[in-house]
């Protein structure tokens, strides 16, 4: 078994170890009196790459995020996150300002943040999370009701939009936007025919019998 | 941090561990008590990261002023525009800069974020703007 100590102060296995139940808790218990969050996962998958062969980047769990904006030196930060002094700087610079933001708008002094506020924060922002993704589902689903009308066949003659117009005068009428068909309702059709037969149709009929 | 475990019970960290030397030899100890006679430690060396710093961003002269925008609410962008600096300037100054100050100031029980009280810290900081 070996660990791999690097020159820029990380710590690596060379490959994955062997524990059994009793020596993983202990190893847990031990790295949780070291870092701020460890989190189990069942992986099936092996990491590859070790210490040495590249830079890894890793992303950023929203407990981690919540430890960023606590009022903590970044040295005691970047120690307890098991990253980074670097990697402290960039990540709080670049979430910060929001965070400032909310306390002005709060109207909270910086003096006054506390880590029941943080969590507060991070409960607005969650719930911002949430409205916001119910609303780009609900508009997605509305995209994909027009899309799929518009990519379907011909509307023509489907209950809800009604017939072909077949009069040349098209006033009124609609266009169906997958054939181009001009279309009017069955309700309006009945009352075309109707004028059409009283004042066309049964005239000329009439008109024949005279003559 | 995130600690992978797989079906056959074999453990591995899902990156490497950033960790003061402190750190490192606590892990190495506990290793070394948990599999006595079996563990081996080897020194590598790590590929260098290449962090671009603009000549901009170096010859600025930061004043308490410039570092009290960065304790308001403004955006990296907003702040880089008035200070003709690029966002990553900025990010990389607030990052640093903020979290240390606001920790200074909880620790000396400072209630009040003045110009004054900033000039105070880098005071007492040495001056490292």
């Amino acid at each position: 078994m070996k660990i791999l100590i690097g020159d820029k102060e990380h710590v690596d296995f060379d490959e994955p170890i062997k524990m059994d139940d009793n020596q993983r808790e202990k190893f847990i218990i031990f790295l949780k009196e070291l870092f701020y969050e460890v989190k189990e996962e069942h992986m099936s998958e092996v990491r590859t790459e070790r210490l040495g062969e590249k830079n890894f980047g890793l992303g950023w769990s929203d407990e981690e995020r919540y430890q960023l904006l606590k009022v903590e030196d970044t040295e005691t930060v970047s120690r307890k996150l098991g990253r980074t002094w670097m990697s402290i700087v960039t990540k709080r610079g670049a979430i910060l300002p929001e965070f400032l933001l909310w306390l002005e708008d709060q109207g909270i002094d910086l003096a006054e943040i506390t880590e029941e506020l943080v969590k507060r924060y991070f409960e607005e922002i969650e719930k911002k999370k949430l409205v916001k993704k119910k609303k780009s589902q609900e508009l997605s689903l509305i995209k994909r009701q027009i899309d799929s009308l518009m990519e379907s066949e011909c509307v023509v003659g489907t209950d809800e939009f009604g017939k072909e117009c077949k009069d040349g005068f098209h006033e009124g009428c609609f266009v169906c936007p997958f054939s181009k068909k001009y279309i009017r309702s069955d309700e309006d059709i009945e009352k075309f025919n109707k004028v059409w037969r009283e004042n066309f149709v049964e005239k000329e009929d009439k008109d024949e019998i005279d003559s | 941090m995130r600690l992978f475990i797989n079906p056959e019970g074999y453990v591995d960290f899902e990156a490497p561990l950033y960790v003061e030397e402190e750190y490192q030899k606590k892990i190495i100890d506990f290793f070394k008590e948990m599999f006595p006679g079996k563990v081996e430690v080897e020194h590598v060396e790590e590929p260098e990261r290449v962090y671009t710093t603009r000549a901009e961003s170096t010859n600025h002269h930061w004043v308490p002023e410039d570092y009290s925008l960065l304790l308001g609410g403004l955006d990296n962008e907003e702040i880089a525009k008035k200070l003709k600096l690029s966002s990553m300037a900025i990010i990389m100054k607030r990052g640093q800069f903020v979290p240390d100050f606001l920790s200074w100031m909880k620790k000396n029980g400072h209630k009040k974020r003045t110009i004054e009280l900033i000039e105070k810290y880098f005071e007492e900081m040495g001056d490292s703007k």
